[in-house]
């Protein structure tokens, strides 16, 4: 009797508060809960807004230059772009510059790696304050699996520099989603442990030096996240010849084998980052925007 | 004994697993049972800021040692949702502005969702207004009255809400925010019979008459290369702080005051929609000490033009600035014959 009052009373522990806990219903797993929860009617489209569509369409991101709540939460401090500056910026910078190479050349990396969720930044990232000045590009937004963000867009300029820059600096962001996705690796962060310069001590080391201690420049030896997020920055940014040879330079085991490891990362995503540059440098610099 | 106390313990716990699911229950059935709710209030809202056609006023509150408060005419397209704000720190550039109307969670929200004079001020911060978000809950609506309250207060960690804008519909008379320019130093036009003119002005408080002041005064242009210098500090633009824009480059001209109690020195306000601003420059040392001298002396850092009166050679102009409620608390007049 005993036994059968407990057995009683455990099933109504399981089943007894089932319903009240989806008190608004089911899960309905029909409805796509990363979309945006107001959808801007067609009526109200600005230019921005049809080609945010149609790069939507191509390429399965949704670039995002309003924000709402559900973009940026209480605790991040992000300022929207200036539209003047977020249309050209998307025009150029995204579709021109990012996407279109990306798919044409690299298509199995840009199927597998592309984020489904694009976010403009009009200033850089605020960490505590939104009226303090800031220079992050991307942190914070970057650390999720569907959405990728750039800080700066209000700088947006058709000059080489700043597009080879701003273009250089989207790979490295994007690396860090690669990084939360994946995983640097166990080894990788075997590779200069207890090396690292940590926050006080990255600014002050020149790029000789950072390389003679393992790291592509100073910033790469902040932290673990920063090296690979470096490692992959540099060789966008730098031909194959230049890289191996700051290699040599440097003597370095440690930035060779970081080197390699980051390399064949990205080789089995689909990417030969050495081709990656040479793809960048193209579409930066032999075409005028 | 042993046994009924088990059986107590059991009686006990079935009677907690049944209340303690009850809270659920009761929260959800009024949500269940009015779910167009927020949606009307919504729609409420977005009806009433379309309904004035000057727009509205926000009132904010300046970190300057100033006793106005610094007007923000927000005029709402409903249809393409575009926003177009006017305000007395410089002239409004061409760039499209958006906002929103959200059903929000409990409140309406109005959200600038686009980088806007409106993103600008909340980048700047507390010197320049006391606007902590681009984000609002609407926290009342009447057909003269829209309250609106920044989502987030401040930093990180600060309480959520910050402050209360009572906004009401622009009066008829704020002639400024209308589109026509009739305040212009870099016109010539304008220019004639008062640059390089000695002046009088004269500046009434009208709840304090004894602060009133009469000094004499000359305004000048500015030299092109000396302006572009000058235009490098206006502190609301790009080049300056990358989050902020939605400003044009501004004119600024030179009007000379009673510095300390013998000299007389220039203070360099900015032309803005028929508005003279005296907002510090970013980075020009000699410039911050005369405009905060001036702010500190006089308690205002804006005057909007009301009237520009000529005859013959005279020319008179009629100034003010706002309290709080929008209402007139300080009167300034020019008169280019001593």
């Amino acid at each position: 009797m005993k036994k059968l009052i407990y057995l009683i009373t455990v099933l109504i522990l399981l089943v007894g508060c089932k319903k009240d806990n989806y008190p608004l219903g089911e899960v309905d797993e029909t409805v796509d809960y990363f979309s945006k929860k107001e959808v801007k009617p067609k009526s109200q489209w600005n230019e921005l807004d049809y080609l945010c569509d149609s790069i939507q369409k191509a390429y399965g991101v949704e670039i995002i230059y309003e924000y709402t709540p559900r973009i940026i939460a209480g605790s991040t401090f992000f300022m929207p772009p200036q539209y003047d500056k977020a249309l050209p910026y998307t025009k150029v910078m995204l579709n021109k510059i990012w996407l279109k190479p990306l798919k044409e050349n690299f298509p199995v990396f840009f199927k597998g790696e592309t984020p489904i969720e694009f976010i403009l930044a009009g200033g850089y990232v605020h960490f505590n304050d939104p009226t303090t000045t800031a220079t992050a590009a991307g942190a914070g937004m970057n650390g999720q699996f569907y959405r990728l963000g750039m800080g700066g867009v209000n700088n947006f300029s058709t000059g080489k520099t700043w597009l080879k820059d701003h273009i250089v600096t989207l790979y490295h962001e994007h690396a860090h989603q690669i990084d939360h996705k994946y995983g640097r690796g166990y080894l990788f962060d075997r590779v200069s442990q207890g090396k690292y310069y940590g926050l006080t001590g990255y600014s002050s080391k020149t790029e000789a030096q950072a390389q003679a201690d393992g790291f592509w420049k100073g910033y790469g030896g902040y932290a673990p996240e920063e090296d690979f997020a470096t490692n992959v920055e540099y060789m966008v940014r730098y031909s194959e010849s230049w890289i191996k040879d700051k290699i040599t330079v440097s003597k370095s085991q440690d930035l060779e084998k970081k080197y390699k490891m980051v390399h064949q990362k990205y080789m089995d995503m689909g990417v030969d980052l050495h081709k990656l540059h040479l793809m960048v440098d193209s579409v930066v610099n032999k075409v005028n925007y | 004994m042993k046994k009924v106390f088990y059986n107590l313990i059991i009686v006990a716990s079935l009677l907690m697993l049944i209340t303690s699911c009850e809270k659920d229950n009761i929260s959800n059935g009024y949500f269940d049972a009015n779910l167009e709710r927020q949606e009307k209030v919504a729609q409420e809202a977005k009806k009433v800021l379309a309904s004035s056609e000057t727009g509205w006023v926000m009132m904010a509150k300046v970190g300057l040692n100033s006793e106005v408060y610094t007007p923000i005419v927000l005029k709402f397209d409903t249809v393409k949702n575009r926003v177009f704000v006017k305000t007395v720190y410089g002239e409004t550039a061409e760039t499209e502005s958006f906002f929103r109307i959200t059903n929000g969670t409990g409140a309406p929200q109005l959200i600038f969702t686009s980088g806007s004079i409106m993103s600008t001020l909340y980048r700047i911060g507390t010197q320049a207004s006391d606007i902590t978000d681009h984000m609002y809950n609407i926290v009342g609506v009447s057909a003269d009255t829209v309250a609106i309250q920044c989502y987030r207060s401040g930093k990180v960690y600060a309480k959520e809400g910050g402050v209360i804008y009572k906004m009401f519909k622009r009066p008829k008379d704020w002639k400024w925010a209308d589109g026509e320019i009739y305040f212009d130093m870099s016109s010539p036009g304008f220019t004639q019979n008062v640059a390089g003119v000695s002046g009088n002005m004269k500046i009434e408080y009208i709840n304090n008459p004894s602060k009133n002041k009469t000094f004499e005064t000359i305004w000048s242009t500015v030299a092109p290369t000396n302006l572009a210098t000058m235009q490098n500090g206006f502190p609301f633009q790009i080049s300056r702080n990358i989050g902020t824009g939605g400003f044009k480059n501004p004119y600024y001209f030179y009007l000379k005051f009673p510095y300390t109690t013998t000299t007389n020195y220039d203070v360099s306000p900015a032309m803005s929609n028929n508005v003279m601003s005296f907002y510090p420059q970013s980075g020009y040392t000699s410039n911050l000490t005369y405009m905060n001298y001036f702010i500190n002396t006089y308690n205002i850092h804006y005057l909007t033009c009301k009237s520009v009166i000529r005859t013959g050679n005279n020319v008179k102009m009629e100034f003010e600035a706002y309290d709080v409620k929008g209402n007139v608390s300080v009167k300034a007049q020019y008169d280019n014959l001593k």
